[in-house]
Protein backbone atom coordinates (compact mmCIF):
# COMPACT_ATOMS: atom_id res chain seq x y z
CA UNK A 1 0.00 0.00 0.00
CA UNK A 2 1.48 3.09 -1.25
CA UNK A 3 1.73 5.57 2.03
CA UNK A 4 0.38 9.56 1.44
CA UNK A 5 3.34 11.50 0.56
CA UNK A 6 5.22 13.84 2.61
CA UNK A 7 3.89 17.69 2.08
CA UNK A 8 5.88 20.56 1.89
CA UNK A 9 4.95 23.50 4.04
CA UNK A 10 4.16 26.18 1.08
CA UNK A 11 0.95 25.46 0.60
CA UNK A 12 -1.15 28.67 2.25
CA UNK A 13 -4.52 27.45 3.92
CA UNK A 14 -7.48 29.79 2.49
CA UNK A 15 -9.94 31.01 5.14
CA UNK A 16 -13.80 31.25 3.74
CA UNK A 17 -15.69 34.44 4.08
CA UNK A 18 -17.67 34.71 7.21
CA UNK A 19 -20.85 34.15 7.90
CA UNK A 20 -21.47 37.91 7.99
CA UNK A 21 -20.30 38.34 4.52
CA UNK A 22 -22.24 35.18 3.09
CA UNK A 23 -25.43 36.42 3.89
CA UNK A 24 -24.80 40.04 2.52
CA UNK A 25 -23.17 38.79 -0.66
CA UNK A 26 -26.74 36.73 -0.78
CA UNK A 27 -29.11 39.33 0.49
CA UNK A 28 -27.52 42.39 0.03
CA UNK A 29 -26.31 44.96 2.41
CA UNK A 30 -29.39 47.38 3.08
CA UNK A 31 -31.68 44.08 3.50
CA UNK A 32 -29.37 42.45 5.79
CA UNK A 33 -28.20 45.17 8.24
CA UNK A 34 -32.06 46.72 7.98
CA UNK A 35 -33.50 43.46 9.40
CA UNK A 36 -31.33 42.65 11.68
CA UNK A 37 -30.97 45.93 13.51
CA UNK A 38 -34.94 45.93 13.60
CA UNK A 39 -34.85 42.56 15.18
CA UNK A 40 -32.00 43.42 17.65
CA UNK A 41 -33.69 46.96 18.28
CA UNK A 42 -36.83 44.75 19.42
CA UNK A 43 -34.96 42.21 21.40
CA UNK A 44 -32.70 45.19 23.61
CA UNK A 45 -35.93 46.91 23.81
CA UNK A 46 -37.68 43.99 25.27
CA UNK A 47 -34.51 43.40 27.59
CA UNK A 48 -34.02 46.41 28.89
CA UNK A 49 -37.86 47.34 29.28
CA UNK A 50 -37.38 47.54 33.44
CA UNK A 51 -35.06 50.01 33.09
CA UNK A 52 -36.68 52.53 30.61
CA UNK A 53 -38.36 55.37 32.24
CA UNK A 54 -41.92 53.88 31.32
CA UNK A 55 -45.06 54.06 33.57
CA UNK A 56 -45.79 50.46 35.17
CA UNK A 57 -47.27 47.77 32.72
CA UNK A 58 -49.29 46.22 35.61
CA UNK A 59 -50.36 49.10 37.83
CA UNK A 60 -54.57 49.49 37.39
CA UNK A 61 -55.58 53.25 37.35
CA UNK A 62 -59.20 53.12 37.89
CA UNK A 63 -60.02 56.58 37.06
CA UNK A 64 -58.23 56.39 33.60
CA UNK A 65 -59.91 53.53 31.97
CA UNK A 66 -59.97 52.78 28.47
CA UNK A 67 -58.35 56.62 27.97
CA UNK A 68 -57.75 57.27 24.78
CA UNK A 69 -53.66 58.06 23.09
CA UNK A 70 -52.66 61.17 24.82
CA UNK A 71 -49.10 62.77 25.71
CA UNK A 72 -49.64 60.77 29.15
CA UNK A 73 -50.99 57.63 27.90
CA UNK A 74 -48.93 57.08 24.08
CA UNK A 75 -51.07 54.70 23.29
CA UNK A 76 -54.12 55.15 25.77
CA UNK A 77 -54.88 52.95 28.60
CA UNK A 78 -57.00 49.60 28.83
CA UNK A 79 -59.94 48.01 29.95
CA UNK A 80 -58.17 48.10 33.02
CA UNK A 81 -56.65 51.95 32.80
CA UNK A 82 -53.22 49.77 32.48
CA UNK A 83 -50.89 52.04 30.07
CA UNK A 84 -50.68 50.40 26.66
CA UNK A 85 -47.87 51.55 25.51
CA UNK A 86 -45.65 50.14 28.31
CA UNK A 87 -47.32 47.03 28.68
CA UNK A 88 -46.87 46.48 24.50
CA UNK A 89 -43.24 47.19 24.97
CA UNK A 90 -42.70 45.00 28.15
CA UNK A 91 -45.31 42.08 26.52
CA UNK A 92 -41.51 41.91 24.43
CA UNK A 93 -39.90 39.91 27.08
CA UNK A 94 -42.60 37.11 27.51
CA UNK A 95 -43.61 37.06 24.03
CA UNK A 96 -40.13 36.66 22.39
CA UNK A 97 -39.39 34.09 24.99
CA UNK A 98 -42.03 32.05 24.28
CA UNK A 99 -42.63 32.11 20.85
CA UNK A 100 -38.54 31.20 20.04
CA UNK A 101 -37.77 28.94 22.90
CA UNK A 102 -40.76 26.79 22.10
CA UNK A 103 -39.80 27.18 18.38
CA UNK A 104 -36.84 26.22 18.64
CA UNK A 105 -37.07 23.30 20.92
CA UNK A 106 -39.75 21.67 18.66
CA UNK A 107 -37.12 22.59 15.68
CA UNK A 108 -34.15 21.03 17.28
CA UNK A 109 -35.93 17.93 18.53
CA UNK A 110 -38.18 17.37 15.64
CA UNK A 111 -36.08 17.86 12.59
CA UNK A 112 -33.41 15.29 13.56
CA UNK A 113 -36.65 12.78 14.11
CA UNK A 114 -37.62 13.56 11.15
CA UNK A 115 -34.72 13.37 9.26
CA UNK A 116 -33.93 9.64 11.23
CA UNK A 117 -37.36 8.71 10.40
CA UNK A 118 -36.60 9.63 6.62
CA UNK A 119 -33.95 8.06 6.38
CA UNK A 120 -33.52 5.10 7.94
CA UNK A 121 -37.00 4.38 6.32
CA UNK A 122 -38.71 0.81 7.48
CA UNK A 123 -39.59 0.08 11.23
CA UNK A 124 -38.18 2.75 12.23
CA UNK A 125 -39.55 5.57 10.40
CA UNK A 126 -43.24 3.61 11.13
CA UNK A 127 -42.61 3.79 14.70
CA UNK A 128 -41.15 7.28 14.54
CA UNK A 129 -44.28 8.59 12.24
CA UNK A 130 -47.21 6.50 14.36
CA UNK A 131 -45.77 8.38 17.54
CA UNK A 132 -45.72 12.26 15.84
CA UNK A 133 -49.09 11.40 14.46
CA UNK A 134 -50.53 10.16 17.56
CA UNK A 135 -49.19 14.03 18.87
CA UNK A 136 -51.03 15.52 16.53
CA UNK A 137 -53.93 13.81 16.29
CA UNK A 138 -54.34 15.13 20.32
CA UNK A 139 -56.38 18.53 20.38
CA UNK A 140 -54.18 21.03 21.37
CA UNK A 141 -55.72 23.64 23.96
CA UNK A 142 -57.11 19.82 25.54
CA UNK A 143 -54.11 18.78 25.84
CA UNK A 144 -52.81 22.33 27.16
CA UNK A 145 -55.56 22.80 29.51
CA UNK A 146 -54.74 18.67 30.92
CA UNK A 147 -50.99 19.75 31.25
CA UNK A 148 -51.32 23.15 33.03
CA UNK A 149 -53.42 21.75 35.30
CA UNK A 150 -51.70 18.51 36.69
CA UNK A 151 -48.68 20.40 36.14
CA UNK A 152 -49.22 24.30 37.09
CA UNK A 153 -49.75 27.45 34.96
CA UNK A 154 -45.88 28.25 34.63
CA UNK A 155 -44.19 29.90 31.77
CA UNK A 156 -41.87 26.76 31.33
CA UNK A 157 -44.76 24.77 31.02
CA UNK A 158 -46.80 27.09 28.19
CA UNK A 159 -43.35 26.53 26.39
CA UNK A 160 -43.25 22.97 26.66
CA UNK A 161 -46.82 22.68 25.35
CA UNK A 162 -46.25 24.67 22.23
CA UNK A 163 -42.88 22.94 21.35
CA UNK A 164 -44.61 19.80 21.88
CA UNK A 165 -46.67 20.71 19.22
CA UNK A 166 -44.03 22.24 16.91
CA UNK A 167 -42.65 18.78 17.36
CA UNK A 168 -44.31 16.80 15.08
CA UNK A 169 -44.28 20.15 12.19
CA UNK A 170 -41.03 19.77 11.62
CA UNK A 171 -40.45 16.32 11.89
CA UNK A 172 -42.83 15.60 9.21
CA UNK A 173 -41.70 18.63 7.19
CA UNK A 174 -38.07 17.12 7.51
CA UNK A 175 -39.27 13.64 6.85
CA UNK A 176 -40.84 14.72 3.51
CA UNK A 177 -37.56 16.48 2.45
CA UNK A 178 -35.03 13.65 3.24
CA UNK A 179 -36.87 10.60 1.70
CA UNK A 180 -35.93 11.76 -1.44
CA UNK A 181 -32.39 12.94 -0.50
CA UNK A 182 -31.89 9.20 0.36
CA UNK A 183 -30.52 8.21 -2.89
CA UNK A 184 -29.32 11.50 -4.03
CA UNK A 185 -24.88 10.59 -5.32
CA UNK A 186 -23.88 13.09 -2.46
CA UNK A 187 -25.26 11.23 0.15
CA UNK A 188 -24.23 8.07 -1.56
CA UNK A 189 -20.51 10.10 -1.50
CA UNK A 190 -20.77 10.51 2.44
CA UNK A 191 -21.44 7.16 2.86
CA UNK A 192 -18.12 6.05 0.62
CA UNK A 193 -16.52 8.71 2.83
CA UNK A 194 -16.67 6.72 5.22
CA UNK A 195 -19.27 8.47 7.36
CA UNK A 196 -21.56 6.71 9.83
CA UNK A 197 -24.76 6.88 9.52
CA UNK A 198 -25.94 9.46 12.27
CA UNK A 199 -23.06 11.57 10.70
CA UNK A 200 -25.01 11.17 7.10
CA UNK A 201 -27.81 12.70 8.62
CA UNK A 202 -26.92 14.95 10.44
CA UNK A 203 -23.90 16.43 8.65
CA UNK A 204 -24.92 15.87 5.18
CA UNK A 205 -28.98 15.55 5.38
CA UNK A 206 -30.08 17.50 7.89
CA UNK A 207 -28.21 20.82 6.22
CA UNK A 208 -29.82 20.62 3.13
CA UNK A 209 -33.76 20.06 4.13
CA UNK A 210 -34.14 22.96 5.95
CA UNK A 211 -34.85 25.08 3.74
CA UNK A 212 -39.10 24.58 4.53
CA UNK A 213 -38.26 24.65 8.04
CA UNK A 214 -36.87 28.09 7.75
CA UNK A 215 -40.12 29.23 5.93
CA UNK A 216 -42.08 27.48 8.72
CA UNK A 217 -40.44 29.36 11.50
CA UNK A 218 -41.88 32.99 11.46
CA UNK A 219 -45.20 31.88 11.42
CA UNK A 220 -45.29 29.03 14.00
CA UNK A 221 -43.68 31.71 16.50
CA UNK A 222 -46.75 33.59 15.68
CA UNK A 223 -48.64 30.84 15.99
CA UNK A 224 -47.28 30.55 19.55
CA UNK A 225 -48.13 34.01 20.67
CA UNK A 226 -51.60 33.06 18.55
CA UNK A 227 -52.00 29.87 20.74
CA UNK A 228 -50.88 31.63 24.43
CA UNK A 229 -53.74 34.53 23.70
CA UNK A 230 -56.08 31.67 23.54
CA UNK A 231 -55.20 29.99 26.63
CA UNK A 232 -55.10 33.16 28.64
CA UNK A 233 -58.65 33.78 27.19
CA UNK A 234 -59.73 30.61 28.96
CA UNK A 235 -58.17 31.63 31.89
CA UNK A 236 -54.97 29.47 31.14
CA UNK A 237 -51.99 30.36 30.04
CA UNK A 238 -50.61 33.85 30.97
CA UNK A 239 -52.73 35.65 33.60
CA UNK A 240 -54.11 38.81 33.30
CA UNK A 241 -52.02 41.66 34.74
CA UNK A 242 -49.21 40.03 32.62
CA UNK A 243 -48.42 42.35 29.45
CA UNK A 244 -48.87 40.21 26.73
CA UNK A 245 -49.72 40.80 23.34
CA UNK A 246 -52.29 37.76 22.60
CA UNK A 247 -54.03 38.44 26.10
CA UNK A 248 -54.27 42.01 25.06
CA UNK A 249 -55.52 42.19 21.66
CA UNK A 250 -58.23 39.47 23.29
CA UNK A 251 -58.67 42.26 25.95
CA UNK A 252 -59.39 45.14 24.03
CA UNK A 253 -61.58 42.99 20.77
CA UNK A 254 -64.30 43.59 22.69
CA UNK A 255 -63.84 47.74 22.41
CA UNK A 256 -63.49 48.06 18.99
CA UNK A 257 -67.02 48.27 17.74
CA UNK A 258 -67.31 51.08 20.79
CA UNK A 259 -64.32 52.83 18.40
CA UNK A 260 -61.20 52.45 20.98
CA UNK A 261 -59.31 50.92 19.10
CA UNK A 262 -55.80 51.58 20.46
CA UNK A 263 -56.50 48.89 23.27
CA UNK A 264 -55.90 45.83 20.58
CA UNK A 265 -54.16 47.86 17.61
CA UNK A 266 -50.89 48.60 19.16
CA UNK A 267 -50.08 45.51 21.05
CA UNK A 268 -51.72 43.72 17.42
CA UNK A 269 -49.19 46.41 15.69
CA UNK A 270 -46.75 45.09 17.83
CA UNK A 271 -47.15 41.34 17.05
CA UNK A 272 -47.04 41.87 13.22
CA UNK A 273 -43.76 43.94 13.21
CA UNK A 274 -42.75 40.92 15.31
CA UNK A 275 -43.57 38.50 12.52
CA UNK A 276 -42.92 40.68 10.01
CA UNK A 277 -39.24 41.40 11.11
CA UNK A 278 -38.54 37.75 11.92
CA UNK A 279 -39.93 36.96 8.68
CA UNK A 280 -37.17 38.66 6.83
CA UNK A 281 -34.73 37.56 9.05
CA UNK A 282 -35.55 33.47 8.46
CA UNK A 283 -35.51 34.51 5.04
CA UNK A 284 -31.91 36.21 4.69
CA UNK A 285 -31.08 32.85 7.22
CA UNK A 286 -32.40 30.93 4.48
CA UNK A 287 -30.27 31.91 1.76
CA UNK A 288 -27.36 30.13 3.82
CA UNK A 289 -28.91 26.65 3.17
CA UNK A 290 -30.96 27.18 -0.19
CA UNK A 291 -29.72 23.96 -1.98
CA UNK A 292 -27.77 25.36 -5.10
CA UNK A 293 -27.90 23.45 -8.08
CA UNK B 1 2.10 -3.43 -16.86
CA UNK B 2 3.15 -5.33 -14.44
CA UNK B 3 4.83 -8.81 -14.16
CA UNK B 4 3.21 -10.81 -11.97
CA UNK B 5 -0.31 -9.41 -11.78
CA UNK B 6 -1.55 -9.62 -8.25
CA UNK B 7 -5.64 -9.59 -7.64
CA UNK B 8 -7.07 -6.71 -5.25
CA UNK B 9 -10.34 -7.57 -5.87
CA UNK B 10 -12.14 -10.90 -6.92
CA UNK B 11 -15.57 -11.31 -7.00
CA UNK B 12 -17.47 -14.25 -7.27
CA UNK B 13 -20.79 -15.46 -8.47
CA UNK B 14 -22.23 -12.62 -7.12
CA UNK B 15 -25.88 -12.59 -7.60
CA UNK B 16 -28.49 -9.56 -7.29
CA UNK B 17 -32.11 -9.61 -7.51
CA UNK B 18 -33.95 -6.75 -7.41
CA UNK B 19 -37.94 -7.56 -6.53
CA UNK B 20 -40.05 -4.85 -8.47
CA UNK B 21 -43.90 -4.92 -7.78
CA UNK B 22 -45.37 -3.42 -10.75
CA UNK B 23 -48.88 -1.92 -11.30
CA UNK B 24 -51.13 -4.70 -11.13
CA UNK B 25 -49.46 -6.60 -8.06
CA UNK B 26 -47.66 -8.51 -10.12
CA UNK B 27 -44.35 -9.76 -8.42
CA UNK B 28 -41.76 -8.80 -10.82
CA UNK B 29 -38.16 -10.40 -10.67
CA UNK B 30 -35.34 -8.03 -11.83
CA UNK B 31 -31.61 -9.88 -12.22
CA UNK B 32 -29.24 -7.21 -11.79
CA UNK B 33 -25.68 -9.42 -11.46
CA UNK B 34 -26.65 -12.68 -12.24
CA UNK B 35 -23.66 -14.52 -11.37
CA UNK B 36 -20.77 -12.16 -11.93
CA UNK B 37 -17.06 -13.33 -11.64
CA UNK B 38 -14.30 -11.04 -12.07
CA UNK B 39 -10.76 -10.64 -10.88
CA UNK B 40 -9.54 -7.01 -10.71
CA UNK B 41 -5.58 -6.65 -10.68
CA UNK B 42 -3.36 -3.84 -8.81
CA UNK B 43 -2.65 -0.76 -10.69
CA UNK B 44 -4.87 -1.92 -14.23
CA UNK B 45 -7.57 -0.68 -15.76
CA UNK B 46 -11.08 -2.35 -16.22
CA UNK B 47 -13.32 -1.21 -18.77
CA UNK B 48 -17.19 -2.32 -17.96
CA UNK B 49 -19.49 -1.98 -21.36
CA UNK B 50 -22.89 -2.82 -21.31
CA UNK B 51 -26.66 -1.04 -21.77
CA UNK B 52 -28.61 0.86 -19.70
CA UNK B 53 -29.92 -1.64 -16.60
CA UNK B 54 -27.37 -4.47 -17.44
CA UNK B 55 -26.02 -4.28 -14.08
CA UNK B 56 -23.12 -2.36 -14.47
CA UNK B 57 -23.60 0.13 -11.48
CA UNK B 58 -24.75 -2.65 -9.11
CA UNK B 59 -21.66 -4.56 -9.10
CA UNK B 60 -20.10 -1.16 -8.23
CA UNK B 61 -22.38 -0.69 -5.95
CA UNK B 62 -21.85 -3.98 -4.65
CA UNK B 63 -18.02 -3.84 -4.70
CA UNK B 64 -18.64 -0.85 -2.33
CA UNK B 65 -20.90 -2.32 -0.23
CA UNK B 66 -23.50 0.34 -0.91
CA UNK B 67 -25.55 -2.93 -2.16
CA UNK B 68 -25.98 -6.19 -0.66
CA UNK B 69 -25.78 -9.07 -2.50
CA UNK B 70 -27.93 -12.03 -2.76
CA UNK B 71 -25.26 -14.48 -2.95
CA UNK B 72 -22.01 -14.81 -3.62
CA UNK B 73 -18.65 -13.67 -2.33
CA UNK B 74 -16.23 -10.68 -2.87
CA UNK B 75 -12.70 -10.03 -1.75
CA UNK B 76 -10.96 -7.38 -1.28
CA UNK B 77 -7.18 -8.12 -0.62
CA UNK B 78 -7.87 -11.24 0.94
CA UNK B 79 -10.58 -10.36 3.18
CA UNK B 80 -13.98 -11.29 2.42
CA UNK B 81 -16.13 -7.70 2.48
CA UNK B 82 -19.78 -8.54 1.14
CA UNK B 83 -20.39 -10.33 4.77
CA UNK B 84 -19.09 -7.47 6.46
CA UNK B 85 -21.84 -4.83 8.56
CA UNK B 86 -21.49 -1.33 7.91
CA UNK B 87 -19.50 -0.94 10.67
CA UNK B 88 -16.76 -3.95 10.32
CA UNK B 89 -16.89 -2.68 6.54
CA UNK B 90 -15.73 1.15 7.36
CA UNK B 91 -12.34 0.21 7.79
CA UNK B 92 -12.03 -0.60 4.27
CA UNK B 93 -14.29 2.29 2.61
CA UNK B 94 -11.35 4.50 2.50
CA UNK B 95 -9.34 1.92 0.05
CA UNK B 96 -12.29 1.38 -1.99
CA UNK B 97 -13.48 5.11 -3.44
CA UNK B 98 -16.28 5.73 -6.10
CA UNK B 99 -16.20 8.77 -8.74
CA UNK B 100 -20.12 9.00 -9.86
CA UNK B 101 -21.93 9.92 -12.71
CA UNK B 102 -23.21 13.09 -12.53
CA UNK B 103 -20.46 15.75 -11.00
CA UNK B 104 -23.60 18.22 -10.09
CA UNK B 105 -25.32 16.28 -7.71
CA UNK B 106 -22.64 14.12 -6.36
CA UNK B 107 -21.40 17.36 -4.03
CA UNK B 108 -23.23 18.12 -0.72
CA UNK B 109 -24.07 21.90 -1.70
CA UNK B 110 -23.91 22.97 1.89
CA UNK B 111 -20.11 22.21 1.53
CA UNK B 112 -16.65 23.84 0.07
CA UNK B 113 -14.57 21.99 -2.13
CA UNK B 114 -12.13 22.22 1.21
CA UNK B 115 -15.27 20.26 3.44
CA UNK B 116 -16.06 17.94 1.07
CA UNK B 117 -12.14 16.47 0.44
CA UNK B 118 -11.82 16.83 4.10
CA UNK B 119 -14.54 14.80 4.75
CA UNK B 120 -13.66 11.87 2.63
CA UNK B 121 -10.40 12.02 4.50
CA UNK B 122 -12.63 11.22 7.54
CA UNK B 123 -11.16 7.52 8.26
CA UNK B 124 -7.09 9.02 7.74
CA UNK B 125 -6.44 8.93 11.10
CA UNK B 126 -2.92 9.13 10.83
CA UNK B 127 -2.79 12.92 9.89
CA UNK B 128 -4.03 15.75 11.48
CA UNK B 129 -6.53 18.41 10.30
CA UNK B 130 -3.73 20.94 9.18
CA UNK B 131 -1.77 18.30 7.60
CA UNK B 132 -4.86 17.21 5.71
CA UNK B 133 -5.69 20.56 4.70
CA UNK B 134 -2.52 21.06 3.06
CA UNK B 135 -3.79 17.98 1.62
CA UNK B 136 -6.43 19.53 -0.07
CA UNK B 137 -4.40 22.23 -1.67
CA UNK B 138 -2.28 19.23 -3.32
CA UNK B 139 -5.14 17.19 -4.51
CA UNK B 140 -6.75 19.87 -5.91
CA UNK B 141 -3.12 21.10 -7.57
CA UNK B 142 -2.93 17.18 -8.83
CA UNK B 143 -6.15 17.61 -10.61
CA UNK B 144 -5.31 20.70 -12.08
CA UNK B 145 -7.66 22.88 -10.14
CA UNK B 146 -6.14 25.96 -8.11
CA UNK B 147 -6.27 26.52 -4.70
CA UNK B 148 -9.02 28.90 -5.15
CA UNK B 149 -11.47 25.81 -5.56
CA UNK B 150 -11.22 25.25 -1.85
CA UNK B 151 -13.11 28.07 -0.83
CA UNK B 152 -15.78 27.44 -3.30
CA UNK B 153 -19.70 25.68 -3.47
CA UNK B 154 -20.61 23.20 -5.88
CA UNK B 155 -22.98 25.71 -7.10
CA UNK B 156 -19.87 27.74 -8.24
CA UNK B 157 -18.27 25.57 -9.89
CA UNK B 158 -18.51 23.95 -13.74
CA UNK B 159 -19.53 20.19 -14.72
CA UNK B 160 -15.48 19.63 -15.44
CA UNK B 161 -14.33 21.69 -12.28
CA UNK B 162 -16.37 19.55 -10.19
CA UNK B 163 -15.58 15.77 -11.57
CA UNK B 164 -12.03 16.97 -11.38
CA UNK B 165 -12.83 17.65 -7.21
CA UNK B 166 -14.78 14.42 -7.51
CA UNK B 167 -11.25 12.58 -8.58
CA UNK B 168 -9.75 14.53 -5.95
CA UNK B 169 -11.66 13.29 -3.35
CA UNK B 170 -11.26 9.85 -4.54
CA UNK B 171 -8.32 10.26 -4.31
CA UNK B 172 -7.98 12.02 -0.90
CA UNK B 173 -7.79 8.62 1.21
CA UNK B 174 -4.89 6.95 -0.90
CA UNK B 175 -7.38 3.94 -1.77
CA UNK B 176 -6.29 1.04 -4.03
CA UNK B 177 -9.90 1.02 -5.86
CA UNK B 178 -11.81 3.58 -7.62
CA UNK B 179 -14.94 2.69 -9.68
CA UNK B 180 -15.70 5.05 -12.01
CA UNK B 181 -19.14 5.22 -12.70
CA UNK B 182 -19.27 6.61 -16.20
CA UNK B 183 -17.15 9.91 -14.75
CA UNK B 184 -17.06 11.66 -18.42
CA UNK B 185 -20.79 10.90 -19.90
CA UNK B 186 -22.44 13.96 -18.14
CA UNK B 187 -19.67 16.34 -19.50
CA UNK B 188 -18.86 17.35 -23.11
CA UNK B 189 -16.84 16.80 -25.78
CA UNK B 190 -13.90 18.74 -25.07
CA UNK B 191 -13.95 18.16 -21.15
CA UNK B 192 -13.88 14.79 -21.50
CA UNK B 193 -10.50 14.32 -22.76
CA UNK B 194 -9.28 15.98 -20.31
CA UNK B 195 -10.67 13.85 -17.40
CA UNK B 196 -9.42 10.81 -19.25
CA UNK B 197 -5.90 12.12 -19.86
CA UNK B 198 -5.89 13.61 -15.89
CA UNK B 199 -7.14 9.64 -14.98
CA UNK B 200 -4.56 8.05 -16.98
CA UNK B 201 -2.25 10.13 -15.34
CA UNK B 202 -3.13 9.32 -11.75
CA UNK B 203 -3.22 6.26 -12.37
CA UNK B 204 0.54 5.93 -13.53
CA UNK B 205 1.41 8.21 -10.17
CA UNK B 206 -0.90 6.42 -7.50
CA UNK B 207 -1.14 2.41 -9.38
CA UNK B 208 -4.38 2.27 -8.08
CA UNK B 209 -7.37 0.31 -10.18
CA UNK B 210 -9.50 1.43 -11.78
CA UNK B 211 -13.28 -0.13 -13.36
CA UNK B 212 -14.15 2.36 -16.06
CA UNK B 213 -17.82 2.31 -17.07
CA UNK B 214 -18.80 3.71 -19.77
CA UNK B 215 -20.88 3.45 -23.57
CA UNK B 216 -18.42 5.20 -25.60
CA UNK B 217 -16.50 2.36 -26.67
CA UNK B 218 -13.56 4.41 -28.20
CA UNK B 219 -13.08 5.35 -24.59
CA UNK B 220 -12.46 2.34 -23.23
CA UNK B 221 -10.12 1.31 -26.08
CA UNK B 222 -8.25 4.13 -24.88
CA UNK B 223 -8.05 3.99 -21.49
CA UNK B 224 -8.62 0.63 -20.44
CA UNK B 225 -6.11 -2.81 -20.13
CA UNK B 226 -9.10 -5.07 -20.04
CA UNK B 227 -12.52 -4.97 -21.23
CA UNK B 228 -15.94 -6.71 -19.59
CA UNK B 229 -19.16 -6.77 -21.36
CA UNK B 230 -22.30 -6.89 -19.15
CA UNK B 231 -25.52 -7.66 -21.06
CA UNK B 232 -28.86 -8.40 -18.80
CA UNK B 233 -26.76 -9.19 -15.51
CA UNK B 234 -24.41 -11.37 -16.84
CA UNK B 235 -21.06 -11.08 -17.88
CA UNK B 236 -21.18 -11.98 -21.74
CA UNK B 237 -17.37 -11.49 -22.56
CA UNK B 238 -14.08 -10.29 -20.69
CA UNK B 239 -10.42 -10.69 -21.73
CA UNK B 240 -7.80 -8.38 -23.18
CA UNK B 241 -8.86 -4.83 -24.96
CA UNK B 242 -7.69 -6.21 -28.07
CA UNK B 243 -9.15 -9.77 -28.05
CA UNK B 244 -12.94 -7.80 -27.42
CA UNK B 245 -12.07 -5.15 -29.87
CA UNK B 246 -10.43 -7.33 -32.58
CA UNK B 247 -12.20 -10.88 -32.08
CA UNK B 248 -15.47 -10.50 -30.05
CA UNK B 249 -16.85 -13.75 -29.35
CA UNK B 250 -20.52 -12.86 -28.45
CA UNK B 251 -23.08 -11.66 -30.32
CA UNK B 252 -23.85 -8.69 -28.29
CA UNK B 253 -20.63 -7.46 -28.10
CA UNK B 254 -20.37 -7.76 -31.83
CA UNK B 255 -23.67 -5.80 -32.30
CA UNK B 256 -22.26 -3.55 -29.78
CA UNK B 257 -19.07 -3.11 -31.77
CA UNK B 258 -20.72 -2.46 -35.22
CA UNK B 259 -22.97 0.08 -33.57
CA UNK B 260 -20.60 2.80 -32.80
CA UNK B 261 -18.20 4.51 -35.28
CA UNK B 262 -15.03 2.53 -35.08
CA UNK B 263 -16.81 -0.86 -36.19
CA UNK B 264 -17.79 0.83 -39.38
CA UNK B 265 -15.23 -0.46 -41.31
CA UNK B 266 -16.32 -3.91 -40.20
CA UNK B 267 -20.17 -3.48 -41.43
CA UNK B 268 -18.76 -2.25 -44.59
CA UNK B 269 -17.11 -5.39 -44.63
CA UNK B 270 -19.52 -7.35 -43.69
CA UNK B 271 -22.43 -6.01 -45.96
CA UNK B 272 -19.93 -6.19 -48.54
CA UNK B 273 -19.45 -10.08 -48.00
CA UNK B 274 -23.22 -10.48 -48.00
CA UNK B 275 -23.89 -8.48 -51.17
CA UNK B 276 -20.92 -10.99 -53.27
Amino acid sequence: MSAIPQLQDDFVVIRRPSLYRRLVEANGAWRVNLNLAILIFIIVLGVIAPLLPLQNPVKPLPLERLNPPSAEHWFGTDTNGMDVFSRTIHAIRIDFTLAISSVVIGVVIGAPLGAISGYYGGRIDDVLTRITEVLQGFPQILFAMAVLAAAGNSLINLILIIAFYNIPVYSKMVRSVVAPLREVEFVQAAKVAGNRPIAVVFRHIIPNALVPVFSQLPLSCAYAVQLIAGLSFIGLGVSIPTPEWGAMIQNGASQIVFGKWWVSVFPGLGLFFSVWVLNNVSDILKSLVVRRA
Amino acid sequence: MMAAPTPLITVDAATKTYKLRSRSLRRVNMTALDRISLVINRGETVGLVGESGSGKSTLGRAILHLTDLDSGKIVYNGNEIQSLSESEFRPYRRKLQMVFQNPLTSFNPMMTMESALLDSMRLVSELDLNTKRRRVLQLLDQVELSSRFATLYPYEMSGGQLQRAAIARALAPDPDFIFLDEPTAALDMSIRGQIINLLLRLQRETSVSFIFVSHDLRLIRYIADRVLVMYQGQLVESGDKAQIFDHPQHAYTQKLLSATFVGQAERAQARSRTET
